[in-house]
Parts: C-alpha cells; structure tokens; sequence
C-alpha cells in the first residue's frame, strides 16, 4: 500500500465517522425537537383546559385541583399536591393533595403506623402540616426558588424514608410557583407511573407552573374584582336606603326657620335626622348616629326611624319616647351596635323646648343675639347596650326656653371630628365660632357657613364620617 | 392612621387579671386582630381585663360598640372589663355616649389592680 492510498483510506474513515456523528446529532436535535414540540402541545392543551375552567367562574380551590389534576396526567405522576405560602414567606401548606402524597416533614412514624393507604388520612395529615422554608424537597424549591428535580428518592437526604411501600418516594419533582416574581407556593409530583423522572419531565413541569401562577394570579385577580363589586352594590343598597330615611325638605313652622346639612362619606355611616308631627303645637327634631358602617348600620337607622314615628305621635317626653325605643330594639340589635340620639320636642305655642341626650353629642344653645353659647348636655346613654332599668336611670329631660334670634343648632360627630392634612380635628371650638359670626344671618345662611368652615379646614381631605347638621332658628 | 399593636400581660393574681395593652388606633383594619386577642381570654375562661388605653389614640364607634359588647361577656361570666388611662379625647367620648356608665374607667394601673385582689379577697 502507498501513501496516496493510505491517505485515500484515511480520508474515507473520517468522512464516515463525521457522517455517523452528523446523523446522531441530527437524530438528538430531532428528539429535542420533537419533545419540545411536545411540550408546547401539552402546555397549550393545558392552558385550553385551565382556561376553560377559568371562565366558568371557578372558586380558586377548584382551579387549583385542575390545574394539579391536569399536571399528574400529563407528566405522568401518581400523585400531586399545591402548597400555599404564608404571608409571611416563612413555611408552606398543602392547600390541594391529589392522590397518594406522602408527608413531608416529621409525622412519618405516626403515618406508618396507620392504616396509610388511606388517601383521605393522608391527605388530612399533609395539609396539617407547615413546611418551613428550606426544609424538604418543598421548602427548598421555595426558599430557592427554582425547580427540583429528584430522579432516585432513595438516595436523596430530603426525601423522608416511609417503612410502607405505598408510600415510597420513588421519584419526585417540586417547583415554585411565582408571580411577579414572588414565590406564592409550591407544585409537586410524586412517582412517574414508568421509571423515573428526568430532566425533560422537569422542563415541562416548569412550564405548567409557570403558566399555573399566572391563572392562580388571574383567578386572584378576578375574585378581589368580584368582591369590590359586590361591596360596593351592597353599599349602594345601603345608600339608597339612607337617603330614603332622610327629608327631602325641611318642614316650615310659623316663627322659625330650619336648614339641614347631610353629606354622606364615601364609606356608608349610619346618620339621620327627622322631624314628627307630634300634635298641633308640638315639632319632634331628632339627630341620630348608628355606631358601625354599612348595610347593618342603614337597616337599624331604617328600624328605629319606623319605630319612632310610631312611638312619638302624641307622646310629649322625649325621654318616654327614647326609653320605649331601647326596650323594643334593645334584643334585636347586635352586642356590638348602638345608637346615639338627640330627641327634642318643640313647642311651637310657647316656645320651650324639652330634650334628651341619649348619648349623642349635646344641644348648642346660641344666645343672647349671638353674644353667648352654651352646650346643654344632660345625662344619657347610647341605645342599644342596656335592656332598660340603667338606661331609663340614667337618661334625663332638660328644658330649653327660646327668645328671638336664639339659635340650635344639633349634629353629629361627624363634624367636630373632620380632619384636616395634619389629623388635627375641626373641634367643637371650630363650630361654635362658626355660628357665633354668622348668628345674624337666617338658618340656611348659618348652615352653609359651617358646611364652608368645615370644607376650608379639611382642605379636600376624604371625610372617613358622616356628617349631619341642623340649624333651628327663632325668629 | 397610626398602625396598631397589642400586646397582652397576664398578672396571676388568685383569680388570673389579663391587661390587654393597645398602641395607635383601633379602626376598621386593626379591629379583627383586637377582637380575636380579647375572645381568645373570655376563651380560655379569663373573665378579668384590664384595657390599657394609655396609648390608644383613636377609636371607631363600631369599636366602641364591640367593646360595649366585651363588658357584656365579662359581667355575664361574673368578672370585670376596665378602662385605663383613656386620652382626654376617648374619655370624653366615653363619656358623651354614656358608656362610663358601664365601664369602669381608672387613671392608675395599681388602683385598677386593687379592685381584683379586694374582689378576691
């Protein structure tokens, strides 16, 4: 043999050998195309599923089964479960278990020892359990946020070794579930029906993952949306039965003159306030304050106006009147409830007043023609925390006489708590001044300067209280 | 508003007294947490609290309401729910609703203290 064909020889050798290389690297680019493709067919069939679920308005707990359901199937794992962080990101619970999934942490001798084939005791101990960040095959994937892949259970440290068969860890794989970057949880599978996992089973796990956070964000989302729209039908609810309480005009009795202020804030509060015709010569004003916000707060405003138009036709003691009520509506409010009212009687022949305070804010008496004020207060407790014998000892009927130009003026706490930037409140110094500089301008005037005042010093501040005012002038 | 925080002392006198002490503001927000701490000693059979209110700055009348509700569970079980040291600005308000009538108020933590050891005693 020359060297011309030794050469020759050579030459067809190493085309061969990089023929036969080509085509292996070919065949595994293939593979890893075809699994690829794969696993874009399986995530997209996923998402089809989940997001079918998803539409049909789905509670999260559900969403989470299918999601979990969906992963065992489509990896090919015997059992699955999610777990939940705390909001503190200190440890993990088992939120949804499908299938045989065996404990984490430390309750393996008390498992083993039962009857440990039962799915349901199985499952009822997993989701007692708290993993704390960093242990286990869970805790770990959480604390370092990335996939776990591990392929023989048996000779993994963080895998617990079960006497019973059934619940062997063979082959498992865990991975974090994000959103926006923030681990909520953690998904996981246990034992591959056939042999073990590997790290293509890993990649494809990953990806359902990845798109489980983003439902489980979604069905987040939904839920907060479906809640907010929930409350705020309830509040309009409520704020229809408000207004329905309050007079759509102040009435007119010769010799005076009223103007009324009422400005609901943004969260539903519990003011109203009203007038009866007791008899001829007689006018019931009342100014009341529902402790507590929302739709419970408008039916026990609702309660106690019907109540009243009742109880104070003819009845001249404010305090008889304000007394019935508690009896009666006294077992029927919740512990936590109470009203405050201020009930006062005019008579419109002579001109006198008589009030009581059940634990509202007092009477502001201006007087002397503008010159002198005084708050009258009165004993009194709030309805609605006493079944009657200490709230009728308590509550007194104190009596006012009015001369021209004098000036009432009732409200609710809602004014002399508005806020200003700095949480400085308006005060009942703020009000009475108020008054006293306008004192010689009608009732309506007098009103809209407090309402003005009030707007000035909170300065576009949000108001976090109902605010209710009357002004009753003698003219 | 100033965030909340509560804290709960337990003084074993014969009959065990719990001061529940309470930080900022007791609204809407911070009020689940109060309500769970004070149902958790009418719970384990505590019938004697003592509110420390020495640092509260701001109550919301649905507040007010659950702690009307509270001296009701306390009175029911034969113990006591006190007031201590409220703002000038609580106490007055304690005050206009009439609720003093109901609930002791005191200004010193050992006076407080005395009217448990002399209802043991």
């Amino acid at each position: 043999m020359n060297i011309s064909q030794l050469f020759w020889i050579l030459a067809a050798l190493i085309l061969l050998f990089t023929y036969i290389r080509l085509k292996k690297q070919l065949s595994s680019l293939e593979k890893e195309k075809n699994s690829l493709v794969q696993e874009k067919e399986v995530v997209v069939c996923f998402l089809q599923d989940i997001g079918e679920a998803f539409t049909e308005g789905m509670e999260l707990d559900d969403l989470l089964k299918k999601i979990i359901n969906c992963s065992i199937n489509l990896v090919g794992a015997s059992a699955g479960a999610i777990f939940l962080s705390d909001s503190q990101r200190k440890y993990l619970v088992a939120k949804i278990v499908e299938g045989i999934f065996p404990p984490m942490t430390d309750n393996i001798g008390l498992v083993a020892d039962k009857a440990s084939t039962k799915t349901k005791y199985l499952e009822d101990i997993l989701k007692k359990e708290r993993i704390e960040y960093g242990h286990s095959v869970i805790g770990e994937a959480a604390q370092k946020e990335v996939p776990i892949l591990v392929e023989d259970g048996d000779k993994d440290d963080r895998v617990p070794k079960l006497k019973s068969n059934i619940l062997r860890i063979r082959t498992m794989m865990a991975v974090p579930l994000k959103i926006k970057n923030e681990v909520i949880g953690v998904m996981a599978i246990v034992n591959k029906w056939s042999g073990r996992f590997t790290s293509t089973d890993l990649s494809l796990f990953n990806s359902l993952a990845d798109q489980a956070s983003v439902s489980i964000n979604n069905a987040r989302f939904y839920h907060a949306l479906a809640e907010k729209n929930r409350i705020d039908r309830d509040l309009e609810i409520a704020k229809d039965i408000q207004q329905l309480l309050i007079p759509e005009k102040c009435p007119d009795f010769h010799g005076y003159q009223i103007a009324a202020y009422s400005k609901a804030a943004l969260e539903l509060g519990g003011d109203y306030y009203d007038f009866i015709n007791v008899d001829e010569d007689h006018i019931g004003i009342v100014i009341a304050d529902v402790s507590g916000k929302g739709i419970s707060a408008a039916i026990v405003m609702a309660t106690f106006r019907g109540m009243l138009n009742i109880i104070a036709k003819e009845n001249k003691s404010p305090k008889s009147v304000l007394s019935e009520i508690n009896r009666i509506m006294y077992d029927d409010m919740k512990k936590d409830m109470f009203i405050s009212v201020l009930y006062l009687i005019l008579n419109t022949k002579n001109h006198s007043i008589v009030a009581s305070r059940a634990g509202h804010e007092p009477v502001l008496l201006i007087h002397d023609q503008g010159r002198k004020h005084k708050l009258i207060k009165g004993n009194g407790i709030v309805i609605g925390i006493d079944e009657g014998d200490i709230f009728d000892k308590n509550l007194e009927e104190i009596s006012i006489n009015l001369m021209k130009d004098d000036i009432i003026v009732l409200y609710t706490d809602g004014i002399t708590e508005a806020m200003d930037m700095q949480r400085r409140e308006f005060g009942r110094e703020n009000l009475i001044d108020s008054v006293m500089v306008s004192s010689a301008e009608n009732a309506r005037n007098i009103a809209q300067n407090i309402e003005d005042r009030i707007a000035r010093f909170t300065g576009g501040v949000e108001q976090h209280d109902d605010i209710t005012l009357l002004v009753l002038k003698k003219i | 508003m100033p965030a909340c925080e509560i804290t709960i002392e337990k003084i074993d006198f014969e009959e065990p007294v719990h001061i529940v002490r309470i930080t900022g503001a007791l609204d809407a927000y911070s009020f689940p947490d109060f309500e769970v701490k004070v149902r958790g000693i009418f719970d384990k059979n505590g019938r004697n609290i003592i509110l420390d209110f020495g640092k509260l700055e701001y109550i919301s009348s649905a507040g007010l309401g659950a702690l009307m509700g509270f001296a009701k569970i306390a009175r029911q079980n034969k113990g006591d729910l006190i007031i201590l040291k409220p703002t000038p600005k609580i106490g007055s308000i304690i005050d206009v609703l009439g609720l003093s009538k109901f609930i002791k108020v005191f200004w010193d933590e050992k006076t407080a203290l005395n009217l448990f050891v002399s209802k043991a005693g």
